[in-house]
């Protein structure tokens, strides 16, 4: 069964940010892509909650963390309809939409096993194209696009 | 005229426009003409790397550098490199960029070239970087259709073989697409061209087709294009020999033919041009083998001499009076 009341699931927090509209199953990739999962971060994350737009999403507060922009690019791959809402006083004072940037760099790595960058101590760098309604992850090294579902690695 | 190849690198046929190309055929057929038209490359220093087996592209690159005049530092086995201790790629080429004045490097790994050029302070050509792209054999081979039709716009040419894992062949496709060329692809199922090339030609409006043989197609082609099963391209060796001798160009095949086919080849010939094909007049892949130090002069040129050479303008501006006059 689905918990329907998601708010007296998640306490509420002071000052934070608030990551929603997680597809379900992703908040932990999330987590590790921001890299909150340091110790010094209070975190609560819920998966599999009802959602009227996705069906299942996951949420993530973080208390005391201001998320930014460039939060908001990297969790986008991933969470292409997430947002985050920066808190402060228990109040939204800020919301922003995730949206695919136009390049990722260093959080993925390239599915390909000949890529140079799988036998190199560097960065992978992919393009980011849409066309229709898929995302496709073009590798800059070994020119190879992915599909989003391709990409089961990541250098966290 | 400025010379848009100073500096740079050459990393992917993807990078070159139709001028670029047609900027280094022309300083190739100039060099062919006359093998003393541009100053020599005294002074300058060629390091030659090769981390993976090379016959044609090491020797004629290192041809190429002694005819203009440089002189050649080479490695032709990681193993004695420090590499073999574990030294990177990155590492390796800031160290060589202080000992030459530009590098071609062939690499097993896709887009090595890339990662290469981007730690060196000097040029760098890709000689080939695992099953990516080679795109100096996609110049010669652009050459050597040219020397041989005349022009490289409205051919038909069919690619045969192992059009999955043949870096040339994904070359030479991108930078026909820039001719009008008519494409046929031939290959087993397993073999077939990448859908990213596939949809890079829809893109362009390139005509192609897949077939699974080649020999109904000759009497309509101007180029045949015929690759080798490469055995090291291959996790599943299994796969490698059910396939391996798939497509043999055979003398008894050409027989209705146009006056100029041609059949053409990266080279090593392995069994899919039976040797009795050469004493024929459509035998071209030697001869395109050769070109490939006409091609990589011009190569070395462009990249270390700032400004165009005004016999390669001259050279250029007579060409395209003689390709107007010529329609």
């Amino acid at each position: 069964m689905h918990l329907k009341k998601n708010t007296l699931l998640i306490p509420a927090i002071e000052r934070g940010s608030v990551i929603d509209h997680i597809p379900p199953g992703l908040g932990l990739k999330i987590i590790r892509i921001l890299q909150l999962e340091n110790p010094s971060f209070t975190l609560t994350l819920a998966m599999h909650l009802c959602s009227k737009r996705l069906g299942l999403k996951d949420l993530i507060k973080i208390d005391s963390l201001m998320l930014s922009d460039s939060d908001a690019h990297k969790i986008a791959i991933f969470a292409p309809h997430g947002t985050i809402n920066v808190i402060q006083n228990f109040k939204v004072e800020k919301k922003i939409r995730a949206t695919l940037p136009h390049s990722i760099a260093s959080i993925l790595v390239c599915p390909n096993k000949a890529c140079i960058t799988r036998h190199e101590p560097c960065s992978s760098f992919f393009f980011v194209k849409e066309h229709k309604t898929k995302v496709y992850l073009g590798c800059k090294y070994c020119q190879k696009d992915f599909l989003r579902d391709e990409i089961k690695e990541y250098t966290l | 005229m400025n010379n848009p190849f100073y500096g740079k690198d050459i990393l992917s046929i993807r990078d070159l426009t139709k001028e670029d190309i047609e900027l280094v055929l022309q300083t190739a057929s100039l060099l062919k003409t006359n093998p003393l038209a541009l100053p020599p490359l005294q002074g300058k220093i060629l390091a030659s790397l090769f981390f993976e087996p090379s016959t044609r592209t090491r020797l004629s690159f290192e041809s190429a550098m002694y005819r203009s005049g440089g002189k050649v530092i080479s490695v032709c086995n990681s193993q004695e490199t420090s590499m073999s201790k574990g030294e990177s790629l990155s590492d390796a080429i800031k160290v060589i960029s202080s000992y030459a004045d530009i590098i071609v490097l062939r690499h097993p790994h896709e887009g090595a070239a890339r990662l290469a050029a981007e730690a060196a302070s000097i040029p760098l050509i890709n000689g080939g970087d695992g099953a990516n792209e080679h795109p100096s054999q996609t110049l010669l081979d652009l050459f050597a259709i040219r020397e041989s039709q005349g022009d490289l716009h409205n051919l038909h040419i069919a690619f045969v073989g192992d059009l999955k894992h043949s870096r040339t062949i994904h070359s030479l496709v991108l930078a026909a697409a820039h001719y009008n060329s008519r494409m046929f692809f031939v290959s087993p199922e397993s073999l077939s061209l990448p859908e990213k090339i596939c949809h890079e030609l829809r893109s362009q409006q390139v005509q192609y087709s897949f077939h699974l043989s080649f020999e109904e197609l000759l009497p309509k082609l101007d180029v045949l294009y015929m690759t080798r099963i490469q055995k090291e391209r291959f996790e599943d060796q299994k796969l490698y020999l059910q396939v391996k001798d798939h497509y043999v160009l055979r003398k008894a095949m050409l027989k209705t033919l146009k006056p100029c086919f041609k059949v053409m080849a990266p080279l090593p010939r392995l069994q899919e041009i039976a040797v009795d094909v050469d004493s024929t007049p459509h035998a071209h892949y030697f001869a395109q083998a050769a070109g490939g130090v006409f091609v990589r002069r011009a190569l070395l040129h462009l990249l270390l001499q700032p400004h165009s050479n005004p016999e390669i303008q001259a050279y250029a501006s007579e060409k395209k009076h003689f390709a107007h006059s010529s329609y």
